[in-house]
C-alpha cells in the first residue's frame, strides 16, 4: 500500500496555502463576520475567482475535475487554515448541472461567474430532520403557475443567496420516496420570509426558518423529473459525509497546532505544562486520533475513487472522524486552559464550530442507523 | 577599515555625491592613486582624477563610456556605491576583467594579492569572507561603510571619450526621496508590518520626534508598500547600523532585518505577537498594538 | 519570439542550523526555488503573454537537486511550456561569474534566445550579479530594477525601478533583463497547471555537453559563520495595562 500522497496534491496543498496568504483577507476579517454573523461575500468572490474555487465542477463550465482523494485534502486543508472551502457548494451546483435544464444551469452558471453563491439546499423541515417521511412542504399547480407552501428550517445560507433548491412533496403519490420534488425557488418572491437563527458556532453561514407561503413560481421552476427529487439528492449524500469529515479534521488540526505549541510555551510551576504527563496524555491521544482519522478518511475517498461503493463507510467515517473532532477540540480547550475559554483562542472557536458536524449531514443517531442495518445484513448472509 | 598592503590604481565610480565621497575615502586605504566618476554634478575636491564624460545624459547611457576607459587603463581595484545602475556597471565591469564583483562589501582590505571583503548571505543568517585576486578586482561597497571625504584639493580632470549607449532613457519620473542619513542617528525608529495603513504610520512620526529618533523601516514597508523610500530600508542588502538605541515597532525580527541592528547598545521592541522572534533579540519589550501603546507612550514618557 | 526565464533551487533559510564553531550546517535544508525567481518568470511569462507566438522556457544550474520531481513541477507549473536544467556536482560553490559563464553556455546552446530575464538576485547569496555578467560575456544589452517590460519590434521597452526616480528606456533584442523583487506577484498553480506540469519536457545537460572548460571560479570564499548575538537583557512587559513599567524601564535605558 502507498500512503504517499503525489507530489502534484502536495504542491496543490502548497499552492493553496500560498492563496490564503496573499487573497488580502486575514484572520481579523472572518474573525469580525464570525462575531456579527456576516456573510464573507468578498472573500467567496476572490475564491470563486481562484484556482480553487471550482473545484470539482466539470470543465464546460470553467472547473477543474479533480479525484475525490484530492478534493478531501483540499478540504481538509481549508480548515486547517481556517478558511470557508467552497466544495460543498461545487458538489450541489453539479447537481443542477446533471438535472437541470439549460435556463437553469445558465442561471447559475452566471451566478458562478460573478462570484455568488448560486442557491441554498431547502429540504429539512421542523417535522423533518432525520425523519424524512415528514416532508410535507408542497407545490400545488393552478391556473398555469406553482404555488409552494410550507416551512423549511435550518437552511444554510438563506440570507446569503437568491435561490433555494426547495424539496416539496405529493401526498397523492405512494411511497413518499417517490413523491419528492426539486423547485428552484427565488427567495425574494412574495410570501417568502426568511428568518435567521442564532448559531453558537459555523457563525459565518446564516441558518434560517424559511416560510413559503404561496409562493407563486413557474413549471420551468421544476428541477430535473418530477418525483424523483429524493434520488437527486441521494447522490450527493455520501460525498457529502466523507467531506464533512474533512472539514472537521482540518479544524481539529487547526485546534491542535495551537495547543501543542501552546503546550511547549506555556510555562507554570517552572516548565512548560507540555512537561506534565496529564497534558502529554491528552496530546499523544490527539495524535493518534489525528493520524487514525487520516487514514480511514484517505482510505474512504481512494475507494470512491476506485469506483468502489462507500455506502457504509461514508456513514462509518463520518461518524468516526466527527467524534474524534470534537474530543480533540474539548481537549484542546482544556489545554489552553483559561485563555481556552476566550475569543482569543483557536480552540474556542474550533471548539463551537466543531459541534454541528455530529448533526448537519446524517446525525451520529441515523448514521449509526445507516452502517448497521448492511453490517448486520452482510453478516447474516456469509457467517464469519 | 585598515588596509594591509596598497594596490596602485583605483576608480571609483557612484551616482551621487554623498556615495563618492564615501568611496574615496574608501578607495584611498586601498590603493595610491584614485581616479573617480561622480555623475551627480557639484564640485568633489577630493582624489587624485576626476573622470568627465562630455555631454548631459542619464548614468545607465555613460556605461560603455565608462567600460571603455576601464578597458583601456585597468586600474588595479574598481568601487562603486551601491545604487541600482552602480550594481548593474560592476557586473560588466566584472565580466570585462574576467572576475566575480564583492557586492555589499561591509569591509575591505588587501591580504597580499587578494582583495577581501565582507557581506551578509543567507537573508542575514551568516557573515561571509571572500576574496578575489588583484589587480582587476570590482567590488560594491554598502553605504556608511567608509567616512565621507571632506574637500581637500582639486583632482586632475580626465576626458573620457563618449561611446554611445544602445540602452536609451525616453522618460524619467522623479519619486519624491527625502534625503536621510540613518547611519548618523543616535536613535533609529523602525516601522513594520505592525502598522496596518499608511495613516498609522503618523504615530511612529510623533514616537520618533518625542524620543529624537530617525525613522527607518523593513524591507516589506519600503519595497513592498513603498511606504518609505528605500533609503530608509534597515537590513541585509539596505542599512547596516550601529545605533545606541533602536526601537522595533510592529516588527516581527525576522534576522533580514536584525542583521542590520545587531550593533545597537539597546533593542526596543513593541509588538503585539507574544511569540514574535524580536522580543528573543531585544533587550526591553512591550506585548501590545503599536496604535494602543505608541500614543500612551508620547504622552507618559 | 524565445524567452529564457533562469531560476536558482536554493537551501530554504529556516533549515539552516549553526554548529557550534558557528559554521553553517545546510545538510536538512529542504530546496525551494529564489523568491525572486518566481517573479522574473512570471514576468517572462507576461512579456511571452503579451505576444503572438512567444516561447518562455526555464533555465536552471544546480547540482542533482535540479532534476528533483516534485521541485520541477512546483516551478513548471508557473506557465512555462518546457525547460532546461544544467547539473554540475560543482554548481553550489559556483560564483556569480562562473554562473553566469556556464548560463551563457547553455543559452547559446538552446539558440534563437531572444531575451532573458533573472531575478533580482539569487535566494541565499543575492549577489545580483549573474544577469549583468551573462549579458556582457553574450555581448548583449543589460538593465536591472526592471519593474514592467513590453516587447515589440525587435526592441525592449522597460520601466526601471530606482532609487530616486522610475526611468523608461529601451534596448534592442536579444537583451538581458534582471527584475525587481516586487515587479509582479507569481500567479498561483491551480491543480491544471500543476499536472501539466509533470509532463512538460525538461532537457538535462551535464555541464560537460555545455562548458568544456569547467573551472571558473574567481571569488574564493574564506569562511561563512553565523554572527556572533550579542546576549539581551529579554524584559518584556505583556499587554497595555503594563504600559506604565514599561515607560518607566525605558526610561532608565535611555
Amino acid at each position: 500500500m502507498d500512503f504517499s500522497i503525489t507530489d502534484e496534491q502536495e504542491l496543490l496543498l502548497e499552492s493553496l496555502e500560498e492563496w490564503i496568504e496573499g487573497c488580502g483577507f486575514d484572520q481579523r476579517y472572518f474573525d469580525e463576520h464570525w462575531e456579527k454573523a456576516q456573510f464573507p461575500a468578498e472573500y467567496y468572490k476572490a475564491l470563486f475567482e481562484s484556482p480553487f474555487g471550482k473545484v470539482g465542477l466539470p470543465e464546460e463550465y470553467g472547473g477543474t475535475e479533480l479525484d475525490f482523494l484530492t478534493m478531501v485534502l483540499l478540504d481538509e486543508k481549508f480548515a486547517e487554515l481556517g478558511r470557508p472551502s467552497l466544495t460543498t457548494t461545487m458538489l450541489n451546483i453539479e447537481d443542477i448541472m446533471m438535472f437541470g435544464s439549460e435556463e437553469q444551469k445558465k442561471a447559475i452558471a452566471d451566478k458562478v461567474e460573478e462570484g455568488r453563491l448560486p442557491f441554498a439546499l431547502g429540504f429539512t423541515e421542523p417535522q423533518a430532520g432525520s425523519d424524512s417521511n415528514g416532508y410535507a412542504c408542497t407545490a400545488t399547480r393552478k391556473n398555469g403557475k406553482v404555488y409552494i407552501n410550507g416551512h423549511k428550517s435550518f437552511i444554510t445560507n438563506a440570507s446569503d443567496t437568491d435561490l433555494m433548491l426547495t424539496m416539496t412533496r405529493d401526498f397523492s403519490v405512494e411511497p413518499p420516496v417517490n413523491a419528492m420534488s426539486l423547485w428552484m425557488v427565488p427567495l425574494n418572491a412574495p410570501g417568502v420570509k426568511i428568518e435567521p437563527m442564532h448559531k453558537i458556532g459555523q457563525r459565518m453561514l446564516s441558518m434560517c426558518e424559511v416560510y413559503l407561503d404561496n409562493v407563486e413560481i413557474e413549471e420551468s421552476d421544476l428541477v430535473g423529473e418530477e418525483g424523483k427529487g429524493f434520488f437527486m439528492l441521494m447522490k450527493n449524500f455520501e460525498i457529502e459525509r466523507v467531506l464533512i469529515a474533512a472539514t472537521a479534521l482540518g479544524g481539529a488540526k487547526r485546534a491542535y497546532n495551537e495547543a501543542v505549541n501552546y503546550a511547549n510555551e506555556r510555562i507554570q510551576f517552572g516548565k512548560p505544562i507540555g512537561q506534565f504527563q496529564l497534558i502529554q496524555r491528552m496530546i499523544v491521544e490527539m495524535t493518534a486520533k489525528i493520524k487514525a482519522c487520516e487514514a480511514f478518511l484517505y482510505a474512504t475517498a481512494w475507494k470512491y475513487d476506485q469506483k468502489e461503493s462507500i455506502r457504509i463507510d461514508s456513514a462509518l467515517v463520518k461518524y468516526f472522524v466527527t467524534r474524534l473532532a470534537n474530543e480533540i477540540a474539548d481537549d484542546c480547550v482544556q489545554i489552553m486552559g483559561g485563555i481556552g475559554y476566550t475569543e482569543d483562542s483557536i480552540s474556542a472557536k474550533v471548539w463551537r464550530d466543531l459541534r454541528t458536524a455530529r448533526i448537519g449531514g446524517g446525525t451520529d443517531e441515523i448514521l449509526i442507523h445507516a452502517a448497521s442495518r448492511p453490517i448486520l445484513k452482510e453478516f447474516a448472509k456469509n457467517k464469519r | 577599515m585598515i588596509a594591509m598592503g596598497k594596490t596602485d590604481k583605483a576608480l571609483v565610480v557612484a551616482e551621487s555625491q554623498a556615495q563618492i565621497r564615501e568611496l574615496i575615502a574608501g578607495a584611498q586605504g586601498l590603493a595610491e592613486k584614485t581616479a573617480f566618476y561622480c555623475w551627480e554634478k557639484g564640485i568633489v575636491a577630493a582624489g587624485d582624477e576626476r573622470l568627465q564624460i562630455e555631454g548631459d545624459m542619464p548614468f545607465v547611457e555613460t556605461f560603455p563610456s565608462l567600460i571603455a576607459y576601464v578597458e583601456q587603463e585597468r586600474p588595479s581595484v574598481i568601487l562603486l556605491g551601491n545604487s541600482q545602475n552602480c550594481r548593474l556597471l560592476a557586473g560588466q565591469l566584472g565580466a570585462l576583467l574576467g572576475t566575480a564583483v564583492l557586492v555589499d562589501a561591509q569591509s575591505l582590505t588587501i591580504d597580499g594579492d587578494f582583495l577581501v571583503s565582507s557581506r551578509m548571505v543567507y537573508g542575514g543568517m551568516a557573515n561571509r569572507t571572500e576574496r578575489v585576486q588583484l589587480p582587476g578586482a570590482v567590488a560594491v561597497v554598502a553605504p556608511a561603510v567608509f567616512p565621507a571625504v571632506e574637500d581637500t584639493q582639486q583632482p586632475v580632470i580626465v576626458p573620457v571619450a563618449y561611446v554611445p549607449s544602445a540602452i536609451k532613457v525616453t522618460a524619467v519620473e522623479e519619486k519624491v526621496v527625502e534625503s536621510v542619513n540613518l547611519a548618523a542617528a543616535k536613535t533609529l525608529v523602525c516601522v513594520g508590518r505592525g502598522f496596518a495603513e499608511e495613516s498609522e504610520l503618523q504615530l511612529a512620526d510623533d514616537f520618533a520626534r518625542k524620543v529624537g529618533g530617525e525613522i527607518g523601516c523593513t524591507r516589506p514597508i519600503s519595497e513592498g508598500e513603498g511606504w518609505m523610500s528605500s533609503a530608509r530600508y534597515v537590513g541585509v542588502s539596505g542599512l547596516m547600523l550601529n545605533p545606541d538605541i533602536y526601537f522595533g515597532l510592529g516588527i516581527s525580527g525576522q534576522i533580514q532585518h536584525m542583521v542590520g541592528v545587531n550593533g545597537a547598545r539597546v533593542v526596543v521592541a513593541i509588538n503585539k505577537d507574544p511569540k514574535a522572534p524580536i522580543f528573543e533579540q531585544c533587550d526591553l519589550g512591550l506585548v501590545a498594538t503599536v496604535q494602543e501603546a505608541l500614543p500612551a507612550i508620547v504622552q507618559n514618557l | 519570439m524565445k524567452i529564457v526565464a533562469c531560476y536558482k533551487l536554493v537551501p530554504e533559510d529556516r533549515d539552516i542550523n549553526v554548529n557550534s564553531d558557528l559554521t553553517l550546517d545546510l545538510s536538512k535544508a529542504t530546496w525551494k526555488v529564489g523568491d525572486y525567481d518566481l517573479t522574473a518568470i512570471e514576468m517572462a511569462m507576461r512579456i511571452g503573454e503579451a505576444q503572438e507566438g512567444a516561447e518562455v522556457v526555464l533555465l536552471t544550474y544546480g547540482g542533482d537537486v535540479v532534476t528533483d520531481q516534485k521541485l520541477k513541477k512546483g516551478v513548471y507549473a508557473r506557465g512555462p511550456q518546457m525547460g532546461y536544467a544544467v547539473r554540475d556536482n560543482e554548481a553550489f560553490c559556483s560564483d556569480s561569474f562562473g554562473t553566469a559563464r556556464v548560463l551563457a553556455a547553455a543559452i547559446d546552446k538552446i539558440g534563437d534566445v531572444d531575451l532573458v530575464v533573472c531575478g533580482e538576485g539569487s535566494g541565499d547569496i543575492y549577489s545580483q550579479q549573474v544577469a549583468p555578467i551573462l549579458a556582457t560575456l553574450m555581448k548583449r544589452p543589460v538593465v536591472n530594477a526592471v519593474k514592467e517590460a513590453s516587447a515589440e519590434g525587435g526592441q525592449l521597452t522597460v520601466k526601471r525601478d530606482l532609487e530616486d526616480a522610475v526611468e523608461v528606456a529601451t534596448l534592442p533584442l536579444p537583451a538581458v533583463v534582471s527584475t525587481t523583487s516586487e515587479a509582479c506577484k507569481p500567479r498561483i498553480p491551480g491543480m491544471k497547471d500543476i499536472l501539466a506540469a509533470g509532463k512538460k519536457e525538461q532537457v538535462v545537460w551535464e555541464i560537460g555537453e555545455v562548458l568544456s572548460d569547467q573551472s571558473a571560479l574567481r571569488k574564493e570564499v574564506v569562511n561563512t559563520l553565523s554572527p556572533a548575538q550579542k546576549e539581551r537583557a529579554r524584559t518584556i512587559f505583556e499587554g497595555i495595562d503594563s504600559l506604565d513599567s514599561f515607560v518607566d524601564a525605558l526610561r532608565k535605558v535611555m
